[in-house]
């Protein structure tokens, strides 16, 4: 039986990967669950009951009252 | 049949050795530390704090609640200016 | 003062490696014996116990030769370099919390490299002797080296991304919970296979063939520098499993006492029982038997499997480990972006 090609028989191309070059095979189905998991698992992780953490504060709040800026004491 | 225990002695001694050497060790680094368990992964800020607290107090893990420094403590900073290169 | 420490402190870790150097070569041949079964050396002390002794005795009364065409400086300083940096390894160990020589904040880093450097001891004995056999054992035995460091430094780097530190004694300390064995049960097997391949070990032992061919990279080195190159050989093996046994087992950690604890709700009582459970929960006689159970598991392997081809073994490299280590790489940071998993220490800068 010679080697299946992968664009004209794709599924019989897996199933000759998955028994002849199983590291590699397995390996890319390892490596491809990884995006996947990247986009499935937040929606997941909040279904089960997850609340995301509020994000990290960068800068300080701007104060809500009036603000006074000193004049003056600039180069004119 | 299994490996005979006399195989295995050789590894008891190799578990004593390695026990009695960590312990040991583990006694003069306590030792060393005035009694105390030595810091690990220290940053600079760490090896910072632990400078000033040698400065204050005149032992490698003294520290001290005092607000006042001691005498003496604004002269002994070891830091010194660089020296230029050229 | 504070010198005498150091030595005393340098002592207390060196002298205990080559103790169990020592008797580690003579379990590997009582253990293999018995897998064979044979009595195995028996005559020398009490069940064979001082053989190694004999043996370091015999090659240290035995009469050197050195090539005539050898580079001498070179081939003297191989040996020495292999072993220096075999043993310097033991610098960065925890053996309990706050037990060390020395403490890296990058120590990981640093076993990696001076196993690294190792190499070059390697490669300088084999050149320098001047023979065909030496240089082609010390090319193979340093391709070898090369190719298998990648597997561990690439499944290593995994590690450090869930504790989220390259210091040694966090990384143990954050097993606290779980030892990464759980978590990381595939690049388990994968560092595993790696590191016996990287001690030149059987069934990865092309480079000296020790039961076939002259010994590789070490031919033309005989008597007192070929005991150089035997203790390298072992410390770096003891090393290897010290280092199995911090990234996935927890290290100094007894993950047994830690559950009793927590079943029995120990934490809050103050008796001697109490004292000396948390003594025993981390103490460096867990390291030892973790370490032990590793290195028997290396002789095990050695007598278990039969050697693979030179080509074999590369392929097994490129082909098969790596590209596995490499899908971990891509979806483990993956996982914990995804489920928000905080590493355990957040402490690289």
């Amino acid at each position: 039986m010679s080697t299946p090609q992968f664009w004209s028989t794709p599924l019989r191309y897996l199933r000759w990967a998955s028994h002849e070059r199983p590291a590699i095979f397995y390996s890319l189905i390892i490596g491809s669950m990884g995006p996947v998991a990247l986009v499935g698992l937040p929606p997941l992780r909040r279904a089960l009951g997850d609340v995301d953490p509020e994000t990290i504060p960068m800068s300080y709040p701007i104060p809500a009252g009036p603000r006074t800026f000193p004049k003056g004491y600039d180069d004119e | 049949m299994g490996v005979p225990f006399e195989a295995l002695l050789p590894f008891g001694i190799i578990i004593g050795s390695f026990t009695v050497g960590g312990a040991g060790l583990w006694a003069v680094r306590k030792w060393d530390n005035e009694g105390k368990m030595p810091r690990w992964n220290k940053d600079k800020w760490d090896r910072q704090m632990m400078e000033r607290d040698l400065r204050i107090t005149g032992t490698k893990r003294g520290q001290s609640s005092n607000h006042e420094a001691p005498k003496g403590f604004e002269l002994s900073n070891p830091w010194k200016i660089e020296k230029r290169i050229f | 003062m504070s010198n005498i420490i150091s030595i005393i402190q340098g002592l207390l870790v060196i002298v205990p490696a080559l103790i169990s150097v020592a008797f580690v070569t003579i379990s590997e041949r009582k253990v293999m014996a018995s897998m064979q079964r044979r009595v195995g050396p028996n005559a020398v002390g009490y069940y064979g116990l001082l053989q190694a002794f004999a043996d370091a005795l015999k090659l240290l009364l035995k009469e050197y030769v050195a090539p005539t065409q050898a580079n001498i400086i070179l081939f003297f300083l191989g040996p020495v370099i292999t072993l220096i940096f075999a043993l310097l390894g033991y610098l960065v160990i925890p053996y309990a919390p706050g037990t060390f020589i020395s403490d890296h904040r990058l120590g990981i880093f640093f076993m990696l490299a001076v196993s690294a450097i190792a190499t070059y001891g390697i490669l300088l004995a084999g050149w320098s002797a001047n023979s065909k056999y030496a240089f082609l054992g010390s090319l193979r035995s340093t391709a070898q080296l090369i190719s298998y460091e990648l597997i561990l430094s690439s499944v290593l780097l995994l590690v450090i991304l869930l504790t989220g530190s390259l210091n040694v004694i966090t990384i143990v300390e954050s097993q606290k919970a779980v030892s990464l064995l759980l978590p990381l049960l595939p690049l388990f097997i994968v560092f595993f296979i790696g590191s016996i391949a990287e001690t030149n070990r059987a069934p990865f032992d092309l480079a000296e063939a020790e039961s076939e061919l002259v010994s590789g990279f070490m031919t033309e080195h005989s008597a007192s520098i070929f005991v150089f190159f035997f203790l390298a050989e072992y410390a770096s093996i003891i090393l290897i499993c010290i280092l199995n046994s911090i990234l996935f087992f927890g290290g100094y950690l007894s993950i047994i006492v830690f559950s009793i604890i927590s079943l029995l709700d120990l934490s809050r009582e103050d008796t001697l029982f109490h004292v000396l459970i948390s003594i025993i929960s981390s103490s460096p006689i867990n390291l030892a038997v973790k370490t032990s159970i590793l290195v028997f598991v290396f002789i095990w392997v050695r007598a278990s499997f039969p050697r693979i081809r030179f080509d074999q073994l590369m392929s097994v490299c490129w082909l098969v480990l790596l590209p596995i280590t490499i899908a971990y790489v891509i979806l483990l940071p993956c996982v914990v972006s995804g489920l928000l998993i905080n590493p355990v220490n957040i402490s690289l800068l």
